[in-house]
């Protein structure tokens, strides 16, 4: 009997969860935690048309909840050479971003490595964008050729001044990713570019925060998955530069991730890194004058899969600047 | 202790495959899809691409858990178990690029019943399973999937 699921009702569900447990060194504490709560919906509403929302409920350390409105999109395919998005999406920074963002069940670590964090972490990229993208693949045999070009909304006055519900001028982000994979010997090399102008602030608020940012990223990004094998690279340059004659302040971010599947378990490895400018404070990420904080960490662990949808991953991590810190944290993570 | 005890159970999970013929790609005779190339049927089946070279949308099925059918699929075509063939197609529905997993048609009747009114649908059947009113369009054998 043929099977009336997915052509009577084109819409499938999912969630994605996890809870973990940690205890780190410096400063010294202990717990559980849940993670964050990701439902996430699609549906091909024609055959070119579909829609996609994920909301992700998470519990912060007050004991509330927020739930965060992540995605809103609507597609149009014209063809794998080029779709168009109107909505809420990730941005097309590198690889990580829009591979594995929410859901700790795919991501092979646990949490997202720093240089891609959230806004809302300290994160120095804008890995979320509001406005327009289209994308596509041109498919040659075993190569393709991918991009994405994106016009959003761009930075609020703030790191963490998402703006999904309008902006705050004229001046529109505008983002352009390129990517070659070789299917064999599954090869990815890509780069972007991101430019935005982030407007001034009220000075009464943000007193360093009186003019207009230019802001450039430059990124890079590397994966080959070769058999069982895994290794992802990814590189940010990020200039801001106040409008007038001040000097830009430049920060540096990367990471390495290597992983090889075997059977059930798969072993990995982390090198991450952030570095901010120390000659020039970059008030953008410090709009109050706060100090920022250089980092570099690596990581070990093991994720093992229990079933299909269910993983546990152990993993230590060590931070190699001041404040140095040993981490040790176990997390359990579903897909359903 | 506990890796001990991982990779005991790490060793039970390899799949066993039968050794049989293989599988084959099947359209219906009045399909638009002539035949595909398995890097086309490659890429298809991971999500890579939505349509056949010649601009064709494909909707693409599957043979249920645990079927030879779909087994020797993934084993000949991708390489890969039924568990990361889920995991791939879950993380690419999670990043946007496809609307869902590939629909699961129950038996051989099932194939032919609805490749019949889905022109663009591509099915799998045995190598040597009854294909009255299908086309080929691609044979996976042990040989030529390694």
């Amino acid at each position: 009997m043929v099977s009336p699921a997915t052509t009577d009702f084109p819409i499938t569900f999912h969630l994605f969860g996890d809870v973990a447990a940690g205890y780190q060194d410096a400063p010294r504490s202990l717990g559980f935690a849940l993670g964050q709560l990701d439902f996430f919906a699609q549906a091909k509403l024609t055959d070119s048309f579909r829609a996609l929302v994920e909301v992700v409920a998470e519990f912060g350390s007050d004991g509330t909840t927020v739930i965060d409105l992540e995605r809103v999109q609507l597609t149009y395919q014209f063809g794998d050479w080029l779709s168009v998005t109107l909505g809420r999406t990730h941005a097309p920074f590198g690889y990580y971003n829009t591979t594995f963002h929410h859901g700790a069940w795919l991501e092979t670590q646990i949490g997202r490595p720093r240089p891609v964090a959230f806004e809302d972490a300290g994160g120095i990229l804008p890995v979320h964008q509001t406005g327009i993208e289209a994308f596509g693949r041109i498919n040659w045999s075993e190569l393709s050729l991918g991009y994405h070009l994106g016009v959003g909304n761009g930075r609020g006055v703030i790191n963490d001044d998402v703006l999904a519900f309008g902006d705050r001028d004229l001046f529109k982000s505008l983002h352009a990713l390129l990517y070659l994979k070789a299917d064999r010997p599954g090869l990815r090399l890509g780069g972007d570019v991101y430019y935005d102008r982030a407007p001034a602030a009220d000075s009464a608020v943000y007193p360093l925060r009186d003019r207009v940012i230019e802001e450039w990223i430059i990124g890079a990004h590397l994966v080959w998955q070769y058999a069982d094998f895994e290794l992802l690279g990814e590189y940010y340059h990020v200039r801001h530069t106040p409008v007038g004659d001040a000097a830009p302040s430049v920060t540096h971010a990367y990471m390495a991730i290597a992983s090889y599947q075997w059977r059930m378990l798969r072993p990995y490895v982390v090198l991450e890194g952030v570095h901010f400018d120390t000659n020039v404070p970059d008030v953008f990420f410090a709009p109050e004058g706060e100090t920022l904080e250089s980092q570099l960490s690596g990581r070990v662990g093991l994720k093992v899969w229990f079933a299909d949808m269910l993983c546990l991953k152990a993993e230590y991590a060590h931070s190699f600047l001041a404040p140095r810190s040993n981490t040790v944290r176990l997390q359990v993570a579903f897909g359903l | 202790m506990l890796l001990v005890a991982l990779f005991a159970v790490a060793g039970t999970a390899r799949a066993a495959y039968p050794g049989a013929a293989g599988v084959v790609l099947v359209v219906d005779n009045k399909s638009p899809i002539q035949s595909l190339t398995l890097n086309e049927a490659r890429q298809l089946y991971s999500a890579e691409r939505t349509r056949t070279a010649s601009g064709v949308a494909v909707l693409l099925t599957l043979r249920p858990a645990g079927s030879s059918e779909k087994n020797d699929c993934l084993r000949l075509l991708l390489g890969m178990e039924e568990g990361v063939f889920k995991r791939q197609w879950l993380a690419k529905i999670y990043q946007g690029e496809v609307a869902s997993m590939p629909l699961i048609l129950t038996s051989d009747e099932s194939v032919r019943r609805f490749l019949a009114k889905t022109p663009t649908a591509i099915g799998i059947l045995r190598s040597d399973a009854p294909r009255d009113n299908l086309r080929v369009v691609l044979a996976l054998t042990n040989e030529k999937g390694k």
